[in-house]
């Protein structure tokens, strides 16, 4: 495995993705950057 | 080190009954987490029991509660269930998401304070429990601690694991919602560069 696919960003990434992914699917509509501000 | 993200910025509130400078693979990893959430433009609040002797320098909002010792493992501290105080908190600054990476007290707190507020909660199964009280001669106790661990998790949105076979071990035992996010290495520190040559 290379170095990028051992590094944190990459978790980060696939983090982001989960976090995105969970408030895609409470507000399929919305998409994530309604998702990210639905709350406010 | 880390871009900002493509995507949206979040309110990420994160609770974790351990964090840096304590040492841990929990404490390690959400150190990382959380650092990187933040230099990727996104807001985090940080939730936490108060480590003794500390002055606040994580550079983020932070809640700190009061812990307690756990016997037996020196260093390491549960947060006490807090949830009243969680809903006041978030009623106040409402996170779009919870990441609650911890099945302790406080974990359990923060669920129940999140789902009450309908506000949408990832876990994190950080530690297997249910397998250590085999080595500590708790035998009698992993299933019921499996029982409790399956509960927590199925309340939340999905319950983030660092392998396909955990997952896997999860999914059987009745886990739902089981998703993969592993974890990284810090290749500045851990490069072929820094290795020792014969000499």
């Amino acid at each position: 495995m290379t170095a990028e696919g051992l590094s944190w960003e990459r978790v980060l990434s696939a983090f982001e993705a989960e976090l995105i992914a969970v408030l895609h699917d409470r507000n399929p509509a919305g998409g994530s950057e309604d998702a990210a501000t639905a709350s406010t | 080190m880390s871009a900002e993200s493509p995507c949206a910025r979040l309110r990420v509130s994160v609770i974790t009954e351990t964090y840096p400078p304590e040492i841990n693979g929990v404490a390690n990893t959400m150190g990382h987490l959380v650092r990187g959430l933040g230099q990727r433009g996104h807001q985090v609040h940080l939730v936490r029991p108060r480590q003794p002797g500390e002055t606040p320098a994580s550079g983020f909002r932070e809640t700190l509660v009061p812990g307690v010792p756990i016997p037996g493992y020196r260093g390491l501290r549960v947060g006490l269930p807090v949830a009243r105080r969680l809903r006041r908190v978030w009623e106040s600054s409402w996170p779009d998401i919870c990441y609650i990476a911890t099945q302790g007290p406080l974990g359990h707190a923060a669920l129940s304070a999140a789902r009450a507020l309908g506000l949408p909660a990832i876990t994190g199964f950080h530690t297997q429990f249910h397998q250590y009280s085999r080595h500590y001669g708790l035998e009698a106790l992993g299933q019921s601690i499996m029982r409790t661990l399956r509960r927590f998790h199925n309340r939340s949105e999905a319950t983030l694991v660092p392998t396909a076979q955990l997952r896997d071990e999860l999914a059987a035992l009745g886990f739902r919602r089981v998703r993969i996010v592993s974890r990284g290495v810090d290749t500045d520190l851990f490069s072929p560069q820094r290795r020792n040559r014969p000499g």
